[in-house]
């Protein structure tokens, strides 16, 4: 890159907070789908205002800017496929304001999900967004790939809680979208079409949350199914008992059998497990309790564990969180789809994937977000067996299909990035598209902003 | 070598969440799947042994915090340990290093130099609360609190031998030969109660761990098989140390350096010394007295190296004292051997936090199980103005 351009990047952010050293673009040059693209430059800027210059010199100059926070994203949204710059947010991370009466908090993009959950847990407050990355990852990358989780049938997933934005367009100038109130509907709403947007209309630089109160108390309940069928009957029947639990968590036979390969937690008799959680008001909570102990019974589940306390709660939680570890037991690698179906449709699209894989020859295991109908689909695979990752992609399509068939979704919250780009026109008719390039060509017609992401083939 | 393949790191980010180094640095190199993506590329000859790619490697405490978070247990540490041996290699030890590695090596030189520095204290140090302080202004070592040096455990006790069963050999370690003899005495004493034969073979060297850290392997190597002969020598049914390092090394790192049968038989041998009261030895400790409010830190080596975290627990509890959990007791003290050295800054960045979480139980004593970690502790308290004691949990008990 050229030396007067870099001068310029070193004079809006300060020595020491750009790098274009071999090892810091090799180490901003990834994220958790394990691919791998170089940037010419890792820039740390330390506020909106150096966002904001460094943007418009990106623009000038027209050179690509990719906006990251943690790097722990699935689809390839943080990857500089164009080469350019790598903008992180590791040092835009204050939390601002939290806001107890008006039940907002204003933090920057950088802020860990965790650490803020925590920090307003502290305060008996509540942001219920719960990416299983939540530890490590951070807010701007929920808002660039509306970011779900467990809590989502019952809470919404990230896109419910953003109130307001301040975003650098990509020509460099500072906008405000939304505000610090629960209602507004003064034209369109932009705030919501950069929730999900991937970071390619825009570098969100601070959020307006929005929060809850804290529940009072939270109940736990596991329950093993002799049959998958059962479960999956269970999952309706309890949304239709009226219901509605904050996390609904279904685990099939395949991950069953790896989980208790990988350690003995007393679950190798079911076909498939349901993890049920709800939370509300003392009382209120204990007899949501029982009425899904019942229908669970009712369903042909047994052995069904209760907990409210924490440490029995984390216990119950052991086989969920084993899952993704022991899966390895399969096959060194993965490749996970979180596909959605209505969710009466879950049985269906776990036999048909367990088809699809059995066509293929492929491993299979489901497991995931059962009460919105979010299953994350695995595929365990060798790389290094011949034909096998082409084998996979053609599973990988079936199952999309399948889910389309089935009246789903391909993504739920993991985003298309560049991963899913190529499968867009199986979801979005041609129409659907062209309106979202032109919403992208109204943004950023220079086409600076995380270029090559979302539609196929450009 | 433990077995550790790189292709199981996913670059998913999960170390992020509990690197100590990473959570101060907030740099992509610090967390392990940077370490790991630096390392293959340094394998297929994109990165050399560049400035950027040794501070990567040395800027780590080797906590493991990061592989036992990994959903696919990637082995940081190993590779740390490993990449360092290879910068060793390629540019050689720094002075520093060199030196503190001359007199580790040596019992000879380390006990002179310990000597004379027990005989010039006053003019060296000046005390203050719980160690002292260099008069010198020597780098960041006159910032730090030290340990006053106390002159040669193993000299003073000689080739010690008490009968009993079973014969167990005691194992002191550097820094509780050198500087916290105390604590060689409180296991001696336990073990004597618990009707254990003890034997104290003078003739011991270094664990290898801190040749280990720097990248000394071969060194590393050799105080193992000394170590390992010596032991045999003494013909003892188990080998304890009090240091939960020593203890990691003696237990597993022998083993990975040597590759002998009587090296396997010497790792097997190896107890850390809670783990031997309780589960060897079966001790029952009572209290007599009020017992005190004790917060317990888990060491590194002690948790995640070898999962003993119930031990030294139990103990404080069944000897009477009231035990306060800190949180994240097994959060890294920041000592991290020579990254102190290295890193002063950082380390006590991240002493620091591990300082405000035991001035957060209200305890009046911080127990803990590593003589390493009791000087780290120490020094951080000293920093924020914490007034509390640091004992190993083996001076804790009746």
């Amino acid at each position: 890159m050229d030396e007067t351009i870099l001068k310029e990047i070193e004079a809006i952010v300060g020595r020491g907070n750009l790098s274009t050293s071999i090892e810091d673009r090799i180490c901003y040059s990834y994220d958790a789908t394990n691919q791998r693209f170089l940037p010419e430059g890792v820039i740390f800027p330390g506020s909106a205002e150096e966002v904001a210059s460094l943007v418009r010199l990106a623009s000038r100059n027209s050179i690509p800017i990719v906006p990251r926070g943690a790097g722990s994203g699935f689809t390839g949204g943080s990857l500089p496929v164009r080469g350019g710059l790598v903008v992180s947010t590791e040092r835009l991370n204050r939390i601002l304001e939290v806001d107890r009466e008006n039940l907002f908090c204003i933090v920057e993009p950088g802020v860990v999900t965790g650490d803020l959950q925590e920090e307003v847990e502290s305060m008996g407050l509540f942001y219920p967004p719960d990416p299983s990355s939540l530890k490590f990852c951070t807010i701007g990358g929920n808002i660039a790939e509306c970011a779900g989780g467990p809590r989502g049938l019952k809470y919404g997933v990230t896109r419910d809680y953003v109130l307001g934005l301040e975003v650098v367009l990509p020509d460099g100038e500072v906008i405000r979208t939304g505000g610090r109130t629960l209602k507004g509907v003064v034209g369109y709403d932009l705030t919501r079409l950069f929730v999900g947007s991937e970071g390619t209309l825009g570098f969100v630089t601070r959020a307006i949350l929005r929060l809850l109160p804290y529940p009072e108390k939270v109940l736990t309940i596991l329950a093993l199914f002799p049959d998958q069928e059962g479960a999956a009957g269970a999952v309706s029947a309890i949304i239709s008992s009226g219901i509605l639990p904050s996390a609904l968590e279904f685990i099939d036979r395949e991950c069953v059998a790896c989980v208790s390969d990988y350690r003995d937690m007393g679950i190798s008799g079911a076909e498939a497990i349901l993890l049920i959680e709800v939370d509300g008001r003392e009382g209120v909570v204990e007899r949501e309790g029982a009425m899904i102990e019942e229908v669970c019974r009712e369903k042909g589940g047994f052995d069904i564990r209760k907990a409210s306390d924490r440490r029995g709660r984390k216990r119950l939680w052991e086989a969920r969180r084993a899952i993704s570890p022991s899966l390895r037991r399969l096959n060194p690698h993965k490749i996970n789809e979180d596909v959605v179906v209505p969710r009466t449709a879950i049985g269906d699209l776990v036999a048909g994937v367990r088809e699809i894989g059995r066509r293929y020859g492929i491993k299979t295991a489901c497991f995931g977000h059962g009460g919105d109908g979010n299953i994350h689909v695995n595929l365990m695979i060798d790389r290094r067996v011949p034909g096998e990752i082409e084998r996979a992609e053609e599973a990988v399509k079936e199952v999309f299909q399948l889910t389309l068939r089935l009246g789903g979704t391909i993504s739920g919250e993991h985003g298309i990035g560049i991963t899913k780009a190529p499968f867009l026109k199986m979801e979005l008719g041609r129409r659907e598209i062209d309106l979202m390039r032109s919403i992208k060509e109204t943004f950023d017609p220079k086409g600076i902003m995380n270029p090559g992401k979302v539609f196929p083939g450009d | 070598m433990e077995r550790w393949d790189l292709s199981d790191c996913v670059r998913c980010g999960a170390c992020r969440a509990v690197c100590p180094t990473f959570s101060v640095i907030r740099r992509e190199y610090a967390c392990g799947r940077g370490k790991v993506s630096l390392w293959e590329a340094h394998r297929e000859g994109e990165v050399g042994l560049s400035e950027g790619f040794v501070r990567a490697v040395t800027e780590c405490l080797t906590c493991a915090a990061c592989r036992e978070n990994c959903p696919n247990g990637v082995d940081v540490p190993s590779l740390v340990l490993e990449a360092r041996a290879e910068v060793v290699k390629g540019r050689g030890l720094s002075l520093s290093k060199s030196i503190l590695g001359r007199f580790l090596s040596s019992p000879t030189m380390a006990s002179i130099g310990v000597k004379a520095a027990s005989i010039l204290k006053g003019l060296l140090f000046r005390e203050e609360g719980t160690g002292v302080h260099l008069r010198l202004p020597l780098s960041h070592l006159s910032e730090r609190l030290l340990p006053a040096p106390s002159g040669t455990f193993l000299k003073r006790v000689r080739d010690y031998e008490a009968e009993g069963s079973p014969r167990v050999g005691l194992f002191t370690g550097c820094l509780i030969n050198h500087f916290l003899p105390e604590i060689g005495e409180a296991t001696v004493d336990l073990l004597k109660r618990a009707g254990a034969g003890v034997v104290i073979p003078r003739d011991q060297v270094c664990c290898g761990m801190p040749f280990l850290g720097m990248g000394e392997r071969e060194r590393a190597r050799e105080l193992v098989l000394r170590n390992v002969e010596v032991f045999e020598r003494a013909g003892v049914d188990l080998v304890v140390t009090p240091c939960a390092t020593c203890a990691t090394a003696l237990k597993i790192h022998s083993r990975e350096l040597v590759d002998t049968p009587e090296a396997k038989t010497f790792a097997s041998k190896a107890r850390e010394v809670t783990e031997l009261l309780r589960r060897d030895l079966g001790v029952k400790v009572s209290g007599n007295g009020p017992g005190r409010r004790v917060t317990y830190h888990d060491p590194c080596h002690m948790s995640r190296y070898q999962h003993i975290k119930d031990e030294p627990r139990e103990l404080i509890e069944m000897a009477g004292h009231n035990l306060v959990e800190m949180s994240h007791p097994c959060r890294c003290c920041g000592l991290g051997g020579t990254f102190t050295i290295d890193y002063p800054e950082l380390s006590a960045t991240i002493g620091r936090q591990k300082a405000e979480d035991i001035m957060g139980t209200g305890a009046e004593v911080v127990a803990t199980a590593c003589p390493g970690c009791i000087i780290q502790i120490r020094d951080s308290l000293h920093r924020l103005g914490g007034k509390k004691e640091v004992l190993h949990v083996v001076q804790l008990l009746p």
